[in-house]
């Protein structure tokens, strides 16, 4: 007789749960001149520069996704880390459930990895070594890669390459951040790319491949290129 | 009802956690006047098949480019896993490195790795040799594609992760967990601490010269410290190697090296981090005639430590007690091609 009943609370409490929730994803793009959807290795003109340009390698880590209303955080997504790689179609999506009754009208999330799980070792998944987003010679995670060419890099094959990371004070470049959202099933957060070459001295910044204070700059840089699109 | 699942739940994790100390206690024992250890046991606990399979791995030249190099190819148990009479290791192609190979021991209490700490954590340490063109030349997806390839390897790997795909953070967490095993605890000064032995007067001598002089660095009876010093090695204009500061880069750094174990050193010579002094006479001399000056000098070396030629010959007797024949000789640790 218990068990019976326990059996039928344990249904209709499924059943609640399934009314309350719903699946909520953040779709990771970039738009070239607003419009294009960004490919990699295709060449485009970009008007902002007025050059053309070519990204090769989109990747980063996007953490410690919040859901807030005003200043109170409402929920935060189980799954800590997510590497989005712009190879990987779905990888640029997540995925997440959150109760309907929750209200949210912002979300918050940290591009790179935090200092603690920097430090406790190895993990799977996406934050496998294999991901190609980790030092070898000198330990830490690469928050984000971006890599490609552009004639206005005055560098050898023109090519840049942006490897940013580092956990260690004073060069701490994860980044944090706040988009203003409408509460949606579909959530567009845009990157985007002509801001970032366009409002970049690209005579300084071309070849960052470890920890440095040029890192911190450009990892401050690219977190201020994140949108979402209404 | 509730209350014998209650019984058995009790029952269940009373046998998880023997299990547990049980396989602590067999591989995984050291004495009770060492600190806790670093590397997180509990949230990685030891496994059987797992240090296994860490084992074999750590025997077998399928991780470097070309088949040709081990991790034991530079790190030989009948050196504690030092490198003997090679100053700088060397890699693939008979490449020369940098550095000179340390000894492998007691690494779950040890919180950075590599004479610089350029490593955070001893499960990050093989992506350094692996992927370095000097010493492997290869990189883990491809270490992790040949794995999955192997005859042998996807079953031991699934029978210690349960997992049908091999991964990165698996291949590491073996190496690791076989690594942690590497104990050295059992020398004559252990064997004194613990009631079972005494020091001759000879080593009584040198071992009040090392608690007065060394200890403050080479801390006992782990005899190294996570700590980076600089003991006054005048600077290889060759190498260049600036030690902590190319990690950092703050001048307070510049030509600071990890501060080494004192343990196993009949096996481990030659000495500092580019092996350039192949006895311990050489070490002692460095200490008492030879230290340079430069402004990130330990304090306590400015005035170089003044030793006469009996105390070096007390202090030698002492450093000797901190051989652990036993570990040298452990068969568990050799390779398992060799010894299954
Ligand atoms: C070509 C020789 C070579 C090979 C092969 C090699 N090592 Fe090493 N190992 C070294 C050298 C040299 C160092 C010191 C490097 C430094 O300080 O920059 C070192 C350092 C280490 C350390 C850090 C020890 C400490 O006290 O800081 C560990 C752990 C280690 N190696 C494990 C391994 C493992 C596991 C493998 C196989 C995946 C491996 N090594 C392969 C030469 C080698
Ligand atoms: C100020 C701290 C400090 C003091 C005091 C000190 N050492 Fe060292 N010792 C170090 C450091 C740092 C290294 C590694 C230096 C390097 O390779 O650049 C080292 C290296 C060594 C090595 C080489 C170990 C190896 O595996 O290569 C020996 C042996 C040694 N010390 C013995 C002694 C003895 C004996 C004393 C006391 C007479 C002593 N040390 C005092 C810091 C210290």
């Amino acid at each position: 007789m218990k068990k019976h009943i326990c059996l039928f609370i344990l249904i209709i409490s499924a059943f609640n749960l399934s009314a309350q929730v719903s699946t909520v994803s953040l779709n990771f793009n970039s738009l070239v001149n607003n419009k294009d959807t960004l490919e990699l290795e295709k060449r485009y003109y970009f008007k902002s520069i007025q050059d053309s340009l070519q990204v090769d390698v989109l990747k980063f880590y996007i953490t410690n996704i919040k859901f807030i209303k005003d200043e109170t955080i409402l929920a935060s997504v189980h799954k800590k880390h997510f590497l989005i790689n712009f190879e990987d179609v779905l990888s640029k999506r997540i995925k997440t459930q959150i109760s309907d009754t929750l209200k949210f009208n912002k979300i918050r999330f940290n591009i790179g990895i935090d200092s603690i799980t920097n430090v406790s070792g190895v993990y799977g998944q996406d934050l496998d070594p294999t991901n190609g987003m980790y030092w070898t010679w000198n330990s830490g995670y690469i928050n984000c890669k971006l890599e490609g060419s552009s004639n206005k890099f005055k560098t050898r094959k023109n090519r840049y390459a942006f490897h940013l990371g580092g956990y260690m004070s004073p060069f701490i470049s994860m980044q944090t951040i706040t988009l203003e959202v409408t509460q949606n099933k579909e959530i567009e957060i845009l990157i985007n790319i002509d801001d970032f070459f366009s409002n970049l001295d690209v005579t300084k910044y071309h070849t960052i491949l470890s920890p440095n204070r040029k890192a911190i700059v450009v990892s401050k840089h690219f977190s201020t290129v994140f949108y979402v699109e209404e | 009802m509730i209350k014998k699942i209650k019984v058995i739940i009790i029952i269940i994790m009373t046998f998880c956690c023997v299990g547990f100390s049980y396989l602590s206690l067999e591989v995984f024992e050291y004495p009770s006047y060492f600190p806790k250890p670093i590397y997180d046991l509990i949230d990685k606990p030891l496994s059987k098949q797992k240090i296994e399979l860490g084992k074999k791995i750590f025997y077998d030249p399928i991780l470097s480019a070309d088949n040709s190099v081990s991790c034991a190819s530079c790190h030989s148990s009948y050196n504690a896993f030092a490198h003997t009479d090679h100053d700088l290791s060397h890699g693939i192609n008979d490449q020369i490195g940098t550095r000179n190979a340390p000894p492998l021991f007691n690494l779950a209490w040890q919180s950075s790795f590599m004479w610089d700490g350029a490593i955070n954590h001893l499960d990050f340490q093989p992506l350094a040799p692996i992927s370095s063109p000097l010493e492997m030349g290869s990189n883990i997806g491809s270490v992790v594609n040949k794995l999955n390839q192997h005859p042998n390897y996807p079953k031991l790997f699934y029978e210690a992760f349960k997992d049908t795909v091999i991964t990165g953070e698996q291949v590491l967490i073996a190496l690791s967990q076989f690594q942690i095993t590497l104990l050295s605890v059992n020398s004559k000064y252990d064997a004194v601490r613990q009631g079972f032995d005494v020091f001759s007067e000879q080593e009584k001598k040198g071992y009040h010269l090392f608690l007065e002089h060394c200890n403050s660095c080479h801390k006992e009876p782990l005899f190294f410290e996570n700590k980076y010093e600089n003991n006054g090695l005048k600077v290889d204009t060759f190498l260049n190697d600036f030690g902590r500061w190319n990690i950092t880069k703050v001048s307070r750094d510049s030509l600071k090296f990890k501060t080494p174990s004192l343990r196993n050193l009949s096996y481990t010579k030659p000495y500092m981090h580019d092996g350039r002094f192949n006895t311990l006479n050489k070490v002692l001399n460095h200490y008492s005639n030879e230290v340079v000056l430069n402004n990130n000098l330990a304090p306590s070396l400015k005035k170089g430590i003044s030793l006469s030629a009996e105390d070096k010959v007390d202090l030698i007797a002492f450093l000797l007690t901190l051989n652990d024949q036993k570990f040298i000789l452990n068969k568990k640790h050799k390779n398992p091609n060799i010894y299954p």
